[in-house]
């Protein structure tokens, strides 16, 4: 990037677009009405009968009530994003932050709300890096994220099972009533509704969960056992007395083959796999 | 076209040929879309009750001029945060996301750097190349020199350069 930094400022402006929020044609018809209106100047010596005034008033209201309800009911443009397994992608919010949107993930914002308050709803896991500005937050089942401009990766596939990462600036975690303040290097999360010590998290190893390496210093089965269910769509048989036992380390979670071998052989575990049926099954050996 | 045959055909027309850059202009003054915007409906507003006033041959200076001039009477010169898209990060495709985030690092030191240059730099420099007016052109709009302009987006570029030197 540094090599030919005058070429990079002029070719980079060039790819710069003026933004909008209304379109060439729409400021068209907004000024097409205001000109036939200056053109309609109402005539002010004309004096209107009482009966004429009452009926031209509730004419008036019930426009008005016509036009607020219309105007309620106003489309918004609601943007999709959705990645099916084993798939990352990027996506630019019309701030110019980047979402890269990990395996089995969707996030929805609305472009006229967006323009105002910058709101994401996020299902699944994701990087975000947000561009310095007003407030931008994260929705998912059973919390939220509040930030001013930084990155932070999140994994909310389900409100069971909730992670927040902080690689830059602060973030605002607000989940089931608790507050938590992040700061770069730091991270938490939430299992069954229950909130744990803030981690150590190194920038690195959060952007590899985006090539599907999870790195863990202390990590449950059962915490592993939901993110497989949600990030491979596969049904995970756990034997409850495992539950609870903890894993240390890396795991590429791209598919059941991917990681399974270095599990079991670190936990000591038989397993399972049935493609047909999606499902795996974990046993002690 | 001239004196009371100037119509809404006519209007249009000249909406159509001027509108993206008076509101881009206004954009680059304001900084904020929906001021440029709104901006730019008062200037065609005013063109429209000047229509029989105007001069073909200066319409486009007229424009610039009455933007400029609507800019200044209602807001005050403030800090510019310049938001522009960038359609070069939207079009990245197969990269890993360590080089989308250089990118994006990049876009975000070069909006900062155009939101400190000063105005007239920062505008002509943005009409050259986004909005590829040719020099001679954007002499024309703001009755300045060839010279002149040549000048400032020498500048702009010189001072974006050392606004990258320093370190965004």
């Amino acid at each position: 990037m540094k090599e030919n930094q005058d070429l990079n400022i002029i070719q980079f402006t060039q790819d710069l677009r003026v933004p909008a929020t209304i379109s060439k044609e729409e400021a068209w018809q907004r000024l097409e009405k205001n000109i036939s209106n200056l053109s309609e100047k109402p005539n002010t010596q004309t004096r209107f009968p009482i009966y004429t005034f009452i009926s031209l008033s509730i004419a008036a209201s019930i426009l008005l009530f016509i036009f607020y309800f219309a105007l309620k009911q106003a489309p918004t443009k609601t943007f999709f994003f959705e990645t099916q397994s084993s798939e990352v992608k990027k996506e630019i919010l019309p701030d110019s932050s980047i979402i890269f949107l990990n395996a089995n993930s969707t996030a929805t914002f609305t472009y006229n709300k967006f323009r105002k308050k910058r709101e994401v709803s996020l299902s699944g896991d994701a990087f975000f890096n947000v561009r310095k500005g007003k407030e931008f937050s994260v929705l998912f089942g059973g919390g939220q994220v509040n930030v001013l401009g930084t990155a932070f990766y999140v994994s909310a596939y389900s409100d069971r099972f909730i992670s927040i990462e902080c690689t830059e600036g602060k973030v605002r975690f607000e989940i089931d009533n608790q507050k938590v303040t992040l700061n770069a290097g730091e991270g938490i999360k939430s299992f069954d509704h229950i909130l744990s010590e803030k981690f150590t998290v190194n920038e690195k190893d959060v952007k590899e969960k985006l090539n599907g390496v999870f790195f863990w210093q202390k990590i449950s089965l059962a915490e592993i056992e939901e993110l497989i269910e949600n990030r491979l769509g596969y049904n995970v048989i756990l034997e409850t007395t495992l539950a609870t036992r903890n894993f240390s380390g890396e795991l590429l979670l791209t598919s059941p083959q991917s990681f399974l071998p270095t599990l079991a052989a670190a936990m000591n575990l038989d397993y399972t796999i049935n493609d047909k049926e999606k499902t795996i099954t974990l046993n002690a050996k | 076209m001239e004196g009371t045959k100037k119509g809404t055909d006519w209007f249009k027309t000249i909406f159509d040929e001027y509108y993206d850059y008076i509101r881009n202009y206004l954009f680059y003054l304001a900084g904020d879309i929906e001021i440029a915007e709104d901006l730019a409906q008062d200037v065609f507003m005013k063109l429209w009750e000047n229509r029989d006033k105007v001069n073909e041959s200066t319409l486009k200076p007229f424009l610039f001029k009455i933007a400029k001039n609507l800019f200044l009477n209602l807001h005050k010169r403030k800090k510019l945060n310049l938001e522009f898209v960038n359609s070069r990060l939207e079009n990245i495709e197969n990269e890993s996301p360590q080089f989308v985030l250089e990118v994006k690092e990049f876009d975000e030191k070069l909006q900062r750097a155009l939101s400190n240059l000063p105005e007239q730099c920062r505008t002509y420099f943005l009409l050259n190349r986004i909005d590829d007016m040719k020099y001679q052109d954007i002499a024309k709009s703001f009755g300045v020199s060839v010279k002149a302009v040549e000048k400032q987006i020498s500048k702009a570029i010189k001072l974006l350069r050392e606004q990258f030197d320093q370190k965004l």
